[in-house]
């Protein structure tokens, strides 16, 4: 299930949009509904087109700090019991968390402006763990029709990929 | 952020509630807020630490209590049968005009679309 969030000002002004989607483990619907997402697959072809590799220290503190300053105190990423009983060796870090990491990185490449970034996207394919390091990988990934850069990335921590088919475009 | 909410909720219903939307909120986006958040996501950016601008997702914290309002009204539904989980799989942001510290906003959520699992791609 995908839950557009749509962000305006006062004046209802739209200022940003989430497409937030969710796996309902186990579900099963009838047939699809709705509008189809966009595509953000990573092109093989850009692996050979590095921009550049950002690490981030993942730190033993990290989901608490991301729960403190998000609001985000989902239980697997501050009680390791609860993070046991779902089948982890213990606390992850806040997906949003990694993804915001990944977001620094395409910021950097836009020179430090967020106001550059015009899309994010990716998919969140394994836990992040504290004491981990995240390494984000950026490519050329080429330009939109309307002359956007686009920037893909992929997260990786502990040898497997924890965000799949980033997707970024700056303005320039 | 100063938050208030519950403003025209809709109550979930036996289908699928793709186009339903759910409850306004309003809050102010806080300058100390945004760079804690900038802080607690390794991003010592001096834009976020400075208080001039605020991080990409930052605003996906503000949203958080309309998302899980979303969310749960989809899972309370009888169109979506078995589910033993929910958890986050992908997700798009795009950005329109720049969210600045001191700016008062209103979100909502809004089911926009219910997908059938397929192959996952690589």
């Amino acid at each position: 299930m995908t839950q557009q969030l749509l962000v305006r000002t006062e004046a209802g002004v739209p200022l940003v949009e989430h497409l937030w989607s969710t796996l309902h483990i186990g579900g099963t619907i009838d047939a699809d509904l709705g509008p189809r997402l966009a595509d953000h697959t990573f092109p093989p072809s850009a692996r050979s087109r590095p921009i550049r590799s950002m690490t981030f220290d993942v730190t033993v503190d990290q989901g608490f700090r991301y729960a403190g300053a998000s609001g985000d105190r989902i239980g697997h990423s501050i009680d390791d019991e609860i993070a046991r009983s779902e089948g982890y060796p213990g606390k992850l870090v806040q997906g949003m968390c990694s993804f915001a990491m990944c977001s620094g990185a395409v910021v950097a490449i836009a020179g430090g402006d967020p106001a550059r970034l015009r899309r994010l996207a990716g998919r969140f394919a394994r836990p992040l763990f504290p004491n981990q390091q995240l390494v984000v990988e950026c490519y050329d990934g080429g330009r939109t029709d309307d002359g956007l850069q686009i920037v893909v990335f992929e997260a990786q921590a502990g040898g497997e990929t924890v965000i799949r088919h980033g997707w970024a475009e700056l303005a320039t | 952020m100063l938050r208030s909410g519950g403003i025209g909720a809709t109550p979930p219903t036996a289908d699928l509630p793709v186009g339903v939307s759910y409850s306004t909120y309003r809050g102010r986006i806080d300058a100390d807020a945004a760079i804690a958040y900038a802080l607690a996501t390794n991003d010592p950016n001096p834009a976020y630490v400075r208080g001039h601008a605020v991080p990409p997702l930052f605003t996906s914290s503000l949203v958080l209590e309309a998302v899980h309002e979303a969310v749960r009204s989809c899972a309370a539904t009888e169109a979506i049968e078995g589910t033993r989980n929910a958890v986050h799989g992908s997700h798009e942001v795009r950005f329109f005009h720049p969210v600045e510290p001191g700016m008062t906003v209103q979100w909502q959520a809004t089911t926009y679309a219910a997908t059938r699992p397929g192959p996952a791609p690589s």
